[in-house]
């Protein structure tokens, strides 16, 4: 697969082009949050306490009368530094793991992957809650909780790959030349083995989004008063009879910005032609 | 198939026997005293020693494991490091919920998800198609607790049709099902949806159309047998995913299940029910996976005779 062939691919994929501006949306509301937002996302006012959408408030103002498009523009940031963070901490240790049990093989191999299928052997849900359970509640732990979750998978894909690659004469014939490991795998296994990755990461990124939002949701994500979209809903939660805006809004944020990952990841995916 | 049901039975085994070390283990991995943990602020230094030496906490790690374990073999789960009631009275009736309420969803998805998938296969690229895509895409990508209050909203709020909370009967299981359930109908369809495709592409399907079989009748008896065996094996997954919904479902919908429970002994600190609920809920994921691998090989002859 060269590179030109897979955009092209890829830009003919209408439903991954409406992913990609979706996302574009979501990062620039993420990026330029300050400047868009209308009011303080934390400024309490009283006079404007569960306000329905208006005028004043666009998607209304929450319990402590905070407007509720500043609340969602900044938690955009929440959702996005922990998609980023999640993913990178997978990928990086999932990529490392991976490379050395495809390349060693052997006890290495068996260790590695035994390790991965035992991660796997509970519901990844729990396993980020157990982990949240352990370390205690705050953005950075729910990170971090996330980000082993994910190790597994990034694994077994670049262990998968790197077999593949290592079929190649050409990578026998350098070995045979000569070539000392290190060059081998980062010049010909990585290149080769980039493109599922970005696919994996794509949708790995909304799972993330889910997972976080809903130890959000549990209160064991961001602490009050920041904004994070999960916490806000279950917030809002209990003005569900009255002014169901508070909690419906952060809802469809969280769904629009994981829409627009698994679109991408899909689309990414079939360019590819790879199955995850 | 013996051999493949040996070396099966061998893996199951050497998971759960993995699980229980890792279960058990989580209270070494706290940060800080345990005791003093669950114990929390304030309390004074008799019922602290208490806890340490209910919980073994000088003991060896072997010593404490082969205790803990061979008590749970035995039929003893231990008690609450809270409330002291055992853990097997806190859990029993909980279990017993949260299986109603995973069987009611993943049969939803099963029926609506095959369903969806079919439709989407057989009218290919049409509106009917473009339609239950964007379904599934919407269904993955929706939080769980956000669809069950938006469902609680409109079904129970506005239009008064169903009740909120846990009222015994049917009726109370029907919206938290749909929420645990969706997520699935929605992969499932997906999987179905492409399995069937690629079935439909290939020779003997096209032999059978050559000889006159109708599409609707094709597509359900050729088509459909052999594009559910990989269907097969996500049911299976999402049942082990199930059990992880449950607690964002069992909380958002105030039902008395073992998700909830787990959400709230995460909260409190309290060990010994987290790692009984931990070993539990893992058991019974390993053994759906056993029970998906089993089915598979007796779908698949391909696999029953390797």
């Amino acid at each position: 697969m060269t590179g030109r062939r897979f955009w092209k691919a890829l830009r003919r994929n209408k439903a991954a082009l409406v992913g990609f501006v979706l996302f574009a949306i979501f990062l620039t509301c993420a990026v330029f949050a300050p400047a868009l937002a209308p009011a303080n996302p934390n400024r309490a006012n009283f006079s404007m306490v569960l306000h329905p959408p208006s005028a004043a408030a666009i998607l209304g103002a929450d319990e402590l009368g905070r407007d509720i498009l500043s609340r969602i523009l900044f938690g955009a940031r929440a959702s996005f530094l922990v998609a980023a963070s999640t993913t990178a901490i997978a990928a990086v240790i999932g990529v490392l793991l991976g490379l050395l049990a495809g390349y060693y093989g052997g006890l290495v191999d068996a260790i590695i992957m035994r390790a991965a299928d035992l991660l796997l052997a509970f519901p990844s849900f729990l396993v980020a809650l157990v982990i949240v359970g352990i370390l205690g509640p705050g953005l950075v732990n729910v990170i971090l909780a996330v980000g082993v979750l994910f190790v597994p998978r990034f694994v077994r894909l670049m262990r998968a790959s790197v077999l593949s690659v290592r079929e190649n004469e050409y990578v026998e014939a350098m070995a045979a030349l000569g070539s000392r490991t290190p060059r081998i795998i980062f010049h010909h296994v990585l290149p080769n083995a980039m493109a599922p990755i970005i696919a994996l990461t794509a949708i790995v990124s909304g799972e993330a989004i889910l997972i976080g939002s809903g130890l959000g949701f549990l209160g064991l994500g961001a602490q009050p008063p920041l904004a994070e979209w999960g916490a806000m809903l279950s917030e809002g939660r209990v003005y569900l009879t009255t002014a169901p805006h508070v909690a419906a809004f952060p809802g469809l944020a969280i769904m629009g910005l994981v829409v627009a990952l698994n679109l991408i990841g899909d689309g990414v995916r079939d360019a590819l032609d790879v199955r995850l | 198939m013996l051999r493949l049901l040996f070396y099966r039975v061998l893996g199951l085994a050497v998971i759960l026997v993995l699980v229980s070390v890792i279960s058990f283990s989580i209270t070494y991995v706290v940060p800080g005293d345990v005791a003093l943990v669950i114990a929390g602020p304030g309390a004074s230094q008799a019922s602290i020693e208490k806890i340490r030496s209910d919980l073994l906490l000088d003991e060896p790690f072997l010593v404490r494991y082969g205790t803990w374990l061979g008590s749970v073999m035995r039929g003893d789960l231990g008690a609450s490091a809270i409330t002291r009631q055992p853990v097997a009275e806190i859990v029993g009736f909980r279990l017993v919920n949260t299986m109603k309420l995973a069987l009611a969803g993943i049969v939803l998805a099963i029926v609506l998800g095959i369903a969806l998938g079919l439709v989407a296969a057989l009218y290919r690229n049409s509106l009917v198609d473009y339609g239950a895509m964007l379904v599934s895409v919407l269904g993955i990508s929706a939080p769980v607790f956000w669809v069950g209050l938006m469902l609680i909203y409109v079904f129970s709020v506005r239009l008064r049709w169903l009740p909120i909370t846990d009222q015994g009967g049917v009726a109370h299981l029907i919206l938290p099902a749909i929420t645990i359930g969706m997520y699935s109908v929605a992969v499932i369809a997906r999987v179905t949806r492409f399995n069937l495709l690629e079935v439909l592409g290939r020779d003997y399907i096209r032999t059978a159309k050559a000889k006159g079989a109708s599409t609707a009748r094709m597509s359900l008896k050729h088509a459909l047998k052999n594009a559910l065996i990989p269907v097969v094996t996500v049911i299976g997954l999402q049942f082990g995913y199930l059990m992880g919904g449950a607690v964002l479902t069992e909380t958002v919908f105030a039902y008395p299940g073992i998700g909830r429970l787990f959400a709230d002994v995460v909260f409190t600190r309290d060990f010994p029910v987290m790692q009984i609920l931990m070993l539990l809920l893992a058991a019974i994921f390993a053994v759906t996976n056993f029970l998906v691998d089993i089915s598979y090989a007796l779908l698949d002859p391909r696999i029953r005779h390797a």
